[in-house]
């Protein structure tokens, strides 16, 4: 079968999504890399990942919270994506990875299509579903996870034109760096804080003796 | 609503329901404690009193020489509603009838002529040294029984009313009795064939357990050892060291329960007052040991307070010190932390939670036994020495029947009494989960369904399998067209599809 390559560019993630194994080397090709259409699917995770906490069945929802608060969310799909394209970026420029950070962002951001697909099925179902039917939610999760799991390998190695080994490896080191990263930052905060105490201090001292 | 005005109404509010507050302290004696429930994430929220006191009575109340000291356990006999008390800093028990009169003390005993040890024991006198468990029960020939737990006297003793002993039960000389383990009995219950349990504070294994005649049958119902860090150390350790390094490591043991109590149908209630237990608090025992109550859905149930605060450097977890049970299966834990009386219905369901620790009435120092006995709670205090007596309020008698009605499984009869709580009370929580079964049984199942709403997972899933078939049976004939329409549009429209696709290379081709 012959595909017209010439997609416009909010049809690659579901070119791609369709063709795991071809599909990122063809978007390297045409060159189908696009930063908006990406932001967007960053965009829908997060809302994706609210609407389940919220809209999950009560059969089977276990992360309904008496109030409910967003920050959470934002830092487990935003920051966590943009972390891993910060991270995966570092690591790979360094070891001969061709993608630029756009390029990775790109990719990235393609893989979560089916992840995104199962969880809202996933929350939808969950509304119409028994106790007795959780099967088929898990089901649904499983498929989506792992499809996006070999997507993300197969658009790193495209990305970055590496065998499947240097990607996986490169994949696990880009996890270590994250946690580098976060490390760093919690450190940095902390840091500060006790920065702005020390001056807060001089302030207040300041203010005894004058007064 | 802005924030600024929000907080001004809340305001306003908090201070109309102050000044309720203290209207409501000029009319009514309030109790000493503000009764509470919990909610789904079980966080506190006060409900309605289910019990106020009724009476207190010390041990100078009793006109009896010496009153109470430190009185260790209370005992209500089912069949007459007489109180035993087992006073154990005057060495004797104490009785009297369900009003606190006709008081009157054991004191002297002695070996009766169907002493069944030791023939040459017969006639001599004997006496208690520090009693800490008293059981009153009737044997085969009808008569009544008393078995009292002699603490300090290392037996139990069983005697008639008049003070005649017929049997001694003492330390097993067995193997199976550790040679080092001293043999204090704590409390003891007998059960319907005469097999008698006692519990014994410096034995982890279970009740010590003999049969009527004194012989020793070893041990029931142990607590499961807790999953401390030790213990799953040892676990993986076991694949490693050899038998020998095994057995010098310290072998984690489980906590010991520390008291008990026995129903009509002979099941056994255990609980661990052990502020480190968080295993087996409750059991409920079958005959066979098995604990009834033990992994119910996922996790093991939380018995006592939810929430176990640790502040300077003490720790106000729950110590479940006596349970009691009545006749309808309900069973009452006394928490000596917060000297708060715990009922749950016999499902383990949570109903009532008062008392308190303090000076006032109701509230308890050392809070040491409680009893039920015709829908009253009976609290014995070991430092106050005396007997607190709680009765039910109306709100509480109406919780009582509709509970009642739902766990005999008449859910729609119990619609009327939950209906009436809630409008007495929309935030006791059992009452949503009774309506939401009334309702479901009544075949209501939308409401049915809003009432199990963030009350029951299980019985929101019960109640949304019935209300699925039942809207799709209803709506059968519309999904059957919707289906149908479906089908006929989408084969047109891949038709047109078709054609436009032909045309298009139609014309393709004729460029």
């Amino acid at each position: 079968m012959v595909y017209d390559l010439n997609l416009p560019a909010w049809k690659w993630p579901f070119y791609v999504t369709r063709h795991p194994i071809e599909g990122y080397e063809d978007l390297r090709w045409k060159k189908g890399y696009n930063m908006k259409v990406a932001l967007v699917i960053v965009l829908i995770f997060f809302l994706v990942s609210v609407a389940q906490s919220l809209m999950t069945g009560f059969i089977f929802n276990t992360s309904q919270t008496k109030y409910f608060f967003v920050v959470p969310y934002i830092s487990s799909t935003i920051v966590l994506f943009f972390t891993w394209v910060v991270a995966n970026w570092s690591l790979c420029t360094l070891f001969n990875g061709e993608g630029t950070m756009r390029n990775i962002c790109c990719v990235s951001a393609y893989a979560l299509v089916p992840y995104l697909a199962s969880v809202v099925i996933n929350t939808a179902a969950s509304n119409v579903l028994l106790r007795t039917e959780e099967g088929f939610l898990s089901f649904i999760s499983v498929v989506g996870v792992a499809w996006s799991f070999i997507l993300m390998v197969s658009g790193m190695k495209a990305v970055h034109q590496y065998s499947i080994p240097k990607t996986l490896i490169a994949m696990f080191f880009t996890l270590a760096a994250m946690v580098v990263m976060v490390f760093l930052a919690v450190l940095l905060v902390v840091l500060f804080q006790q920065v702005f105490v020390f001056f807060y201090t001089i302030y207040t001292e300041i203010l005894y003796r004058i007064s | 609503m802005t924030g600024k005005k929000a907080r001004t109404v809340a305001a306003a509010f908090a201070a109309s329901a102050f000044a309720a507050s203290f209207v409501a302290a000029a009319v009514f004696a309030d109790e000493p404690y503000v009764a509470y429930d919990y909610d789904w994430w079980a966080e506190t929220y006060p409900v309605q009193n289910g019990y106020i006191v009724d009476r207190v009575t010390t041990g100078a109340d009793l006109k009896i020489d010496g009153g109470l000291r430190n009185p260790s356990d209370l005992f209500i006999y089912d069949k007459t509603g007489e109180i035993y008390i087992a006073d154990t800093g005057n060495s004797r028990l104490v009785i009297c009838d369900s009003d606190f009169q006709n008081v009157r003390e054991m004191k002297a005993f002695r070996y009766g002529e169907d002493f069944r040890l030791d023939s040459e024991k017969i006639g001599e006198r004997t006496s208690l040294n520090r009693p800490q468990g008293v059981f009153v029960t009737e044997d085969g020939n009808g008569e009544t029984v008393i078995y009292i737990a002699d603490h300090d006297n290392a037996r139990v003793l069983a005697c008639y009313e008049n003070g005649d002993v017929w049997m001694e039960y003492t330390r097993p000389s067995s193997d199976l009795y550790d040679s080092g383990v001293t043999f204090n009995p704590k409390k003891v219950i007998v059960d319907n064939a005469g097999n008698v349990y006692i519990c014994i504070k410096s034995i982890t294994r279970g009740a010590v357990m003999f049969s009527e005649d004194g012989l020793f049958n070893g041990y029931y119902g142990a607590n499961r050892v807790e999953k401390t860090f030790n213990a799953m150390l040892n676990y993986f350790l076991k694949f490693i060291l050899t038998r020998e390094q095994m057995e010098r490591r310290t072998r984690p043991v489980p906590v010991e329960f520390s008291n008990f109590t026995i129903d009509k149908d002979n099941f056994i209630y255990t609980v661990t007052e052990a502020k480190s237990a968080d295993l087996d608090v409750l059991k409920k025992l079958d005959p066979a040991g098995r604990n009834v109550f033990a992994k119910q859905g996922y996790d093991d149930m939380i018995w006592g307070d939810f929430n176990s605060p640790y502040v300077h450097g003490k720790s106000y977890k729950s110590s479940i010190v006596d349970v009691a049970v009545d006749g309808k299966g309900d069973i009452f834990l006394m928490d000596a932390t917060s000297g708060k009386i715990f009922q749950y219905s016999y499902e383990g369901e949570l109903m009532f939670i008062f008392g308190g620790i303090g000076e006032q009435k109701g509230l308890f120092k050392t809070p040491n036994a409680v009893e039920t006995y015709n829908d009253k709670v009976y609290v014995l205090d070991g430092v106050k020495n005396s007997v607190t007596v709680y009765k039910l309020t109306e709100f509480g008698i109406l919780v009582n029947e509709a509970m009642g009605l739902f766990n005999r499984g008449l859910y729609a009869e119990s619609r009327g009494p939950w209906e009436e709580i809630l409008r007495r009370d929309a935030n006791y929580y059992m009452a949503y989960i009774g309506m939401g079964n009334a309702l479901l049984s009544l075949g209501e199942f939308k409401e049915s369904l809003d009432y199990f709403y963030m009350h029951s997972r299980g019985g929101y899933n019960r109640a949304f399998k019935d209300f699925r078939i039942d809207f799709i049976r209803r709506n059968f004939n519309n999904f059957l067209v919707a289906i149908f329409a479906v089908i006929v549009v989408l084969t047109v429209l891949s038709k047109l599809l078709k054609r436009r696709k032909k045309k298009k290379a139609l014309a393709t081709a004729a460029k």
